[in-house]
């Protein structure tokens, strides 16, 4: 009996671990080749819930129609977030130190812009009943939702996969990774690159924060827990690799739903930060991350 | 000469990086009071070898012997306490303090640097002071940066900064010096300033050893060459020898 | 005039809790957003002392400030040899644990119930109570503050924290221990968070897991930036603008909901623009160059 217990908890960690894989790699592909760390990423993915919520709910647009503008929406607040706020720290030559912080004052702007626009009370984006209801498979239960769930990330996923490797500006954000003087040097186009680098990780975001909110419902501060899901994947899958991010994110929804089993669930967010904790101290490039180089001065 | 690496020596020496071997089995010595330099083309591992020598960075195999003490796996500033020191290529001075801060902050044992430092009173302090005060003027007025002392470094001339790179690496007190690059950005005129302070060191018993792509400059003052590439050594000797080299001439015209 | 009075002294408060950020961020380069997890520890100390053991405030003090010191020592000693970006992430995963374990040890601290009715300090018999004496007694802290804080930037130590700051290799370089310097003033600004924290808590009177999270923590290096970073006096004016804002807002009738997320988007803003413009903020450190002109 526990088996299936087991089982079932492990494909609900699947589950949630796919759109965890999403938040992953969508803060991998803003990182690994401008190496910003865009804390503002929490904002977008709050906006793009609530975004959700104003066209489904509000102004009761179609659902896949919502998602999919909420998903352009994004993928410009990101860009947009790069012209305004990066760019220009950039050309004055200014250090990470200076874009985190930023980076820290956007996401304020935008956190408070939120609660401004549609206050604090937790919101929920509905989902047709029948998507809702369980299907018994065995002693396990699927919902249609589930199913949707993971098609979508799944997609997204191996669309991410196929855009790295075979276009010619996917693989220009891998060389910009890989070398970013080196890159330069032979003429990649390093702005188009950051441009695409912060569309599609925000349009990203956007998918996951969709399902995660249709699931758990939207509130303002769901921002930074997705950061961080973002961030410890990242980290621990290695910076650089989006596989790495993946599989990362999928082992954090599987420990999270699994563990529940034996760790009381108000504990199961500390566990995951000092599994990233411990990850920078000892092993900074994750799983498949690339050897660090010697230090920056 | 004495070479016996009783001052200092490497031996076996490596590191790499993933796959790419920065340094390979580097093996050499250094004699007291001589002046050495380290060429070879760009990305040979000439600063990687320094980063190993000072502790930036630590060795997979090999050893580091300075005065009999064992280098490998020790911190920089241990390594500046045992009368060790460098300069970067980029200068890593402190640009937003003084000239005489940056030289200043070079001098050893300070006892009054310390938290607790913070709430000794002032007359305690000033005594300590005092006595540091005239070798950091000393050292200004050694390289001609007196009337400089209180500009902010960053508003300094490179060749200024230089100097005062140069002040900084004085003030340790360290007997062997490593400079990484003196050379570069700086004019004909600036270079032979610093070619004759260099040899100045040297007559009063500093040790050095340096990395530099001025050839010229290299083979007019140094004692010994090591000539560096693809993290190998692969030829040392005095100036002349190393200029007859046809390998070193080799890779040096790009073959 | 006593709502005045109260915001003197959460001024005076969040001159504190600048302050010992700009000690670690300001004077030496370390870039914490955990600060409002110090914070915590020391209104956490405080609040649970008073209440529940009758401690006096002033042990209480102590007891936040070990209590910041060892585990800003152990976090220290774990993660600076990280590199910048890296650090900050250990940081923040720091921040959050901390929040967590803040809201879910209900044992210790109540958890999302948070702790009420926190007393206001005595001290030698002699109690503040009273928002006029408290808010002299916060700001007699807050002088003392400055007073270590200004100690710090003039002495050859903090120079040392300069030069750490400009170049951490070059420091080390010269023969400076890094690792100690950093370790040291990281404690430094635990211990006065925590002090922050603390008074804080006896000035509300009630403190939840909600106020010691990342925005917190933001906000406060948000107050360093804009005030300056490295000057000691900028903090202090920066939080009285910054705290005065919602306040002076409510005069002219507007609602809470909205005064306080206007303070947030104009803090946001300004740290942002004072960051294109004046990347060391409204009163650039001043520089002493020690005894030279001779």
């Amino acid at each position: 009996m526990a088996f299936w217990l087991f089982l079932q908890l492990l494909i609900n960690g699947i589950i949630v671990g796919s759109l965890y894989a999403l938040l992953g790699i969508s803060f991998t592909a803003i990182f690994a080749p401008t190496r910003i760390f865009h804390f503002m990423h929490a904002s977008v993915y709050v906006f793009s819930g609530y975004f959700l919520y104003q066209f489904a709910m509000r102004w009761g647009w179609p659902l896949p129609v919502s998602i999919l503008v909420a998903m352009l929406l994004a993928g410009m607040m990101g860009v947009l977030a790069e012209r305004v706020i990066y760019s220009p720290l950039r050309r004055m030559g200014a250090g990470s130190m200076e874009m985190l912080l930023s980076s820290f004052g956007g996401y304020v702007i935008l956190q408070n812009m939120i609660l401004l626009i549609w206050k604090s009370d937790p919101r929920t984006v509905k989902i047709p009943e029948f998507l809702k209801n369980g299907i018994p498979v065995g002693l396990l239960t699927f919902t249609p939702m589930d199913i949707i769930t993971i098609i979508t990330s799944g997609a997204a996923l191996l669309g991410i996969a196929l855009f790295m490797r075979h276009t010619k500006v996917g693989k220009a954000m891998r060389a910009v990774e890989n070398d970013p003087m080196g890159a330069t040097i032979i003429g990649i186009p390093t702005e188009r690159v950051r441009f695409v680098s912060f569309f599609l990780g925000s349009a990203l975001v956007a998918v996951a924060a969709a399902f995660i909110v249709m699931d758990k419902g939207l509130e303002p501060t769901i921002g930074i827990n997705a950061v961080l899901v973002a961030t410890v994947a990242m980290i621990v899958g290695g910076v650089g690799s989006y596989s790495g991010a993946a599989l990362a994110g999928l082992m954090i929804g599987i420990a999270e739903n699994v563990g529940i089993w034996q760790i009381p669930s108000e504990w199961k967010n500390t566990i995951t930060f000092c599994v990233l904790v411990l990850f920078i101290l000892f092993r900074p490039r994750g799983f498949f991350g690339h050897r660090m180089t010697r230090y920056e001065g | 000469m004495n070479r016996d690496g009783s001052f200092f020596k490497v031996e076996g020496l490596s590191k790499a990086f993933g796959g790419l071997h920065a340094v390979e089995r580097a093996t050499f010595r250094v004699e007291k009071g001589s002046l050495t330099s380290l060429i070879g083309p760009n990305g040979a591992g000439k600063t990687t070898l320094f980063d190993l020598i000072s502790g930036f960075l630590t060795a997979d195999e090999g050893r580091i012997l300075f005065q009999g003490e064992e280098l490998v796996r020790r911190k920089p500033h241990e390594i500046v306490s045992l009368g060790m020191a460098r300069t970067f290529q980029h200068l890593g001075l402190f640009n937003q303090l003084s000239v005489w801060d940056n030289v200043f902050l070079g001098l050893p044992g300070k006892r009054r640097e310390t938290l607790w430092g913070v709430f000794l009173p002032r007359s305690i302090l000033r005594r300590e002071e005092r006595s540091i005060e005239e070798r950091t003027r000393e050292i200004l007025n050694f390289l001609g940066l007196h009337e400089k002392a209180g500009e902010r470094v960053a508003n300094l001339s490179w060749g200024d900064q230089k100097l005062v790179s140069i002040g900084r690496l004085l003030a340790t007190d360290g007997e062997f010096l490593l400079l990484d690059e003196p050379a570069s950005g700086l004019s004909d005129e600036q270079i032979e300033h610093l070619k004759s302070l260099l040899r100045g060191l040297v007559s009063r018993g500093k040790t050095i050893l340096l990395i530099d792509h001025n050839m010229e400059a290299v083979m007019d003052i140094s004692d010994w060459v090591i000539v560096l590439n693809f993290g190998k050594i692969i030829a040392e000797g005095r100036p002349a020898e190393i200029l007859a080299n046809e390998e070193v001439v080799r890779i040096y015209l790009g073959v | 005039m006593i709502y005045f009075v109260y915001v003197i002294s959460l001024i005076a408060v969040y001159g504190v809790l600048t302050i010992s950020l700009n000690l670690s961020v300001g004077y030496t380069g370390i870039l914490s957003v955990a600060q409002a997890a110090f914070m915590g520890i020391g209104a956490y100390s405080a609040a649970i002392l008073l209440t529940q053991y009758g401690f006096n405030f002033f042990s209480t003090l102590l007891v936040g400030m070990a209590a910041a010191g060892l585990v800003s020592w152990g976090l220290a000693w774990a993660t600076l040899r990280l590199k910048g970006d890296y650090y900050v992430i250990a940081s923040f995963g720091f921040q959050i644990i901390i929040y967590n374990i803040f809201l879910n040890w209900i044992g210790l601290t109540r958890g999302p119930f948070g702790i009420r009715q926190i007393p206001a300090p005595r001290a030698f018999g002699f109690a503040f109570l009273g928002p006029v004496k408290y808010a002299l007694f916060t700001l007699g802290v807050l002088a003392v503050c400055l007073w270590v804080a200004r100690r710090v930037g003039e002495s050859p130590y903090g120079k040392v924290l300069r030069a750490i700051r400009e170049d951490e290799a070059a420091a080390a370089s010269i023969g400076k221990n890094v690792s100690r310097y950093k370790i040291s003033i990281f404690m430094v600004s635990a211990m006065l968070a925590s002090v922050g924290g603390a008074l804080y808590a006896c000035l509300i009177t009630y403190i939840d897991p909600f106020t010691f999270t990342i925005h917190e923590s933001i906000f406060i290096l948000a107050l360093v930036i804009i005030g300056g970073s490295g000057n000691v006096y900028g903090s202090v004016i920066g939080a009285a603008v910054l705290i005065s804002i919602p306040e002076v807002l409510r005069f002219f009738d507007v609602p809470t909901t909205v005064a306080s997320p206007i303070r947030e988007v104009l803090y946001g803003a300004l740290m942002i623009i004072f960051l294109r413009l004046r990347p060391r903020g409204l009163l650039p450190e001043r520089i002493t160059s020690g005894a030279m002109h001779r």
